[in-house]
């Protein structure tokens, strides 16, 4: 944080140095700054069509702004460095650099490799101007940076249910790039005289991707948030390039609708989901996305979600970000989620283990003059049930046992206790705790029956 | 002048502990127990912690909590947004408890060596040795012990850099945690 103060000053002063000329009327330089160049009206093969698609949808903005002040960034370039533009595209490049070390940044080659052919798939010509960062965060979010540095939290992986979901989210990011969403907000802010959201917003930028605690990094996420106009437009960008690559554009829709369930399901906003606070109602960006879809494909004409290979790659790191959801302690939201998870496929022993996670962790006393049976039960039993129901299929995952474990020790029922111990040893017998667990079975008394 | 005022500014929010020197000898943690070094640290006592350095709290940091109570957390008492410890938990419920209490805190990608049980003083305990990058992806480690007594949790460890400096003081740690007394009361 004290970084980003310091950076903060440094590039205000560099912003104020720069004379703050308008980005309207923008210059481009090569990005390998070989050649200067001032390519505004490079076509843009991969979105030409976009133009025209925000015309016949002008209707969608707010603001009254004309929507094509900003010209679309042309590939493989950078706004000179003496522009606004440019001394906000250094701000971060330099939050970049942190980011490339940081230290919840997931280094799989095969993810990193899958989630980069998606980026390129869709951007197109683009495809070497953004780079995909995937960050061990458990929150639904995905951000783009000005610059084309793209953050993927791992909590959105978890809720994607295949790779058309992937890619509509993707889509959206590379939206917001493309029409350089980023000088846009901040020449609003500015126009407003609120210059002051710019030490924010690359303050945010040197937290969003690197660390902090949860409730900081959504904090910094949500300053990083679009307008809404810019989400409608990343929306209609998104599904474009859904569409112009064969994936079925209803993924669009479904992923967002399942977010928005997911945490906000009765109308109420909620802190894990930075996406919510400036994006469209759930009611409009389900019939926007609805309808384009309809436009787009329409029956008999849908797209591929590509489920085999997501849950090739994807599905070995699900379980992983699960107990990392579980760990943060939102016993409410995730239960909503495992539901979720359960409605896509999930198997039946992995959501029995998870939900039986959050009752062992929550630990509520049952409520014993409660008029329905299950209100009498505390969360151990009802955890116990949980890893009952998900050992009864060989599909399960091994440290249910474990856990199974240890709610019965928690009830006193020690014979059970130590048979769940020696059954999860005999799966795992290099467990990191494989010690603790043979001295609690020695020392926990009760003779097995 | 702006340049002071900024200087001013940063140091007031680098929030600078009042540091101050602890002889060698016995240090007694929360009326409870007791442990002896042989070297001079610099001490902080903060409301549920004391924490030890030599060369500054990012080269090696001791901490010792007072005894963390049902419905506390870790890394602060106040932090509404991180775990709680229950005093129900039994030793694996705690190791359970110690990484949740990391995730919370923004720290993902932990690699446990090994959980195992070891004594605290008289008491019936536990050791673990971590390890994880900083935000600047700075690998540190730290060697964790505690045990539970009087349904509170009683938890010390030794933070530095993986490269160095965590070789340079485990031992000294190590002397601390050998030397664990309980204090008669």
């Amino acid at each position: 944080m004290l970084f980003a103060r310091r950076f903060s000053v440094f590039a205000i002063s560099a912003l104020l140095l720069s004379g703050c000329q308008t980005t309207v009327e923008n210059k481009w330089v090569s990005a390998n700054n070989t050649a200067s160049s001032t390519n505004e009206n490079s076509t843009d093969t991969a979105i030409s069509n976009i133009p025209a698609l925000i015309i016949d949808r002008e209707e969608m903005y707010e603001v009254g702004r004309d929507p094509y002040a900003y010209r679309s960034i042309p590939p493989n370039s950078r706004p000179v460095s003496s522009s606004t533009e440019g001394g906000l595209w250094y701000a971060f490049d330099k939050a970049e650099d942190k980011s490339r070390t940081a230290g919840n940044l997931i280094r799989d080659d095969e993810l990193q490799s899958y989630l980069d052919g998606i980026v390129c798939k869709l951007s197109g010509p683009y495809c070497g101007d953004i780079r995909v960062y995937i960050q061990e965060v458990p929150a639904f979010n995905a951000t783009m940076a000005p610059n084309g540095m793209m953050s993927i939290w791992s909590g959105f992986i978890l809720r994607a249910q295949n790779e058309a979901q992937l890619a509509a989210v993707i889509g959206h990011e590379i939206g917001h790039y493309i029409r350089r969403h980023g000088i846009q907000r901040l020449e609003d802010k500015v126009a407003k005289s609120d210059f002051g959201v710019f030490v924010t917003l690359v303050g945010a930028a040197m937290g969003v991707p690197v660390a902090g605690d949860i409730v900081g990094l959504l904090f910094a996420g949500s300053i990083l948030s679009f307008s809404r106009d810019n989400e409608r437009e990343a929306d209609l960008i998104g599904i474009h390039l859904l569409a112009k690559n064969g994936y079925d554009t209803r993924e669009a829709a479904k992923v967002w609708q399942q977010i928005i369930s997911e945490n906000d399901p009765d109308g109420e906003s909620s802190s894990t989901t930075t996406f919510l606070g400036t994006h469209p109602s759930s009611a409009e960006r389900q019939e926007t996305l609805s309808q384009l879809a309809n436009e787009l494909q329409g029956e008999g004409k849908w797209g591929k979600v590509y489920q085999e290979r997501f849950n090739a790659i994807v599905g070995p790191w699900k379980q992983r970000f699960m107990e990392d959801d579980i760990r943060l302690g939102k016993w409410d939201e995730t239960l909503r989620l495992i539901e979720i998870l359960e409605e896509s496929g999930t198997p039946n022993s992995h959501i029995a283990f998870y939900r039986g996670e959050v009752y062992r962790k929550r630990g509520q006393e049952g409520d014993s003059e409660a008029d329905e049976a299950e209100n009498q039960k505390d969360d151990v039993d009802r955890a116990i049930a949980e890893f009952k129901k998900a050992i009864s299929d060989n599909t399960s995952i091994a440290n249910t046992y474990r856990s199974l474990g240890l709610s019965y020790q928690s009830k006193g029922m020690n014979a059970e206790a130590k048979r769940a111990f020696i059954a999860f040893l005999e799966r795992v017998p290099n467990a990191k705790d494989a010690k603790m667990i043979k001295y609690m079975i020695d020392t926990m008394g009760a003779p097995i029956s | 002048m702006k340049t002071i005022g900024i200087i001013f500014s940063l140091l007031i929010l680098s929030g600078c502990a009042a540091y101050s020197l602890v002889p060698a000898g016995k240090i007694d943690v929360d009326s409870t127990y007791s442990f002896t070094t042989s070297k001079d640290w610099s001490s902080h006592i903060h409301v549920a912690s004391t924490n030890f350095t030599r060369e500054g709290v990012g080269l090696q940091r001791i901490r010792a909590e007072n005894g963390i109570e049902d419905g506390d957390t870790m890394f602060g008492r106040t932090n509404k947004t991180m775990p709680e410890y229950k005093k129900s938990m039994s030793l694996l419920d705690i190791r359970d408890f110690i990484l949740d209490s990391f995730t919370s805190a923004g720290i993902l990608q932990v690699e446990e060596t090994e959980f195992r049980p070891a004594n605290f003083g008289p008491w019936p305990g536990f050791r673990t040795e971590i390890e994880f990058s900083n935000k600047n992806g700075l690998r540190r480690k730290m060697m964790i012990a505690g045990m539970k007594h009087n349904d509170k949790l009683y938890v010390m460890y030794y933070q530095a850099p993986k490269i160095y400096y965590f070789d340079k003081n485990i031992g000294d740690f190590e002397e601390m945690l050998n030397t664990i007394q309980p204090i008669k009361k």
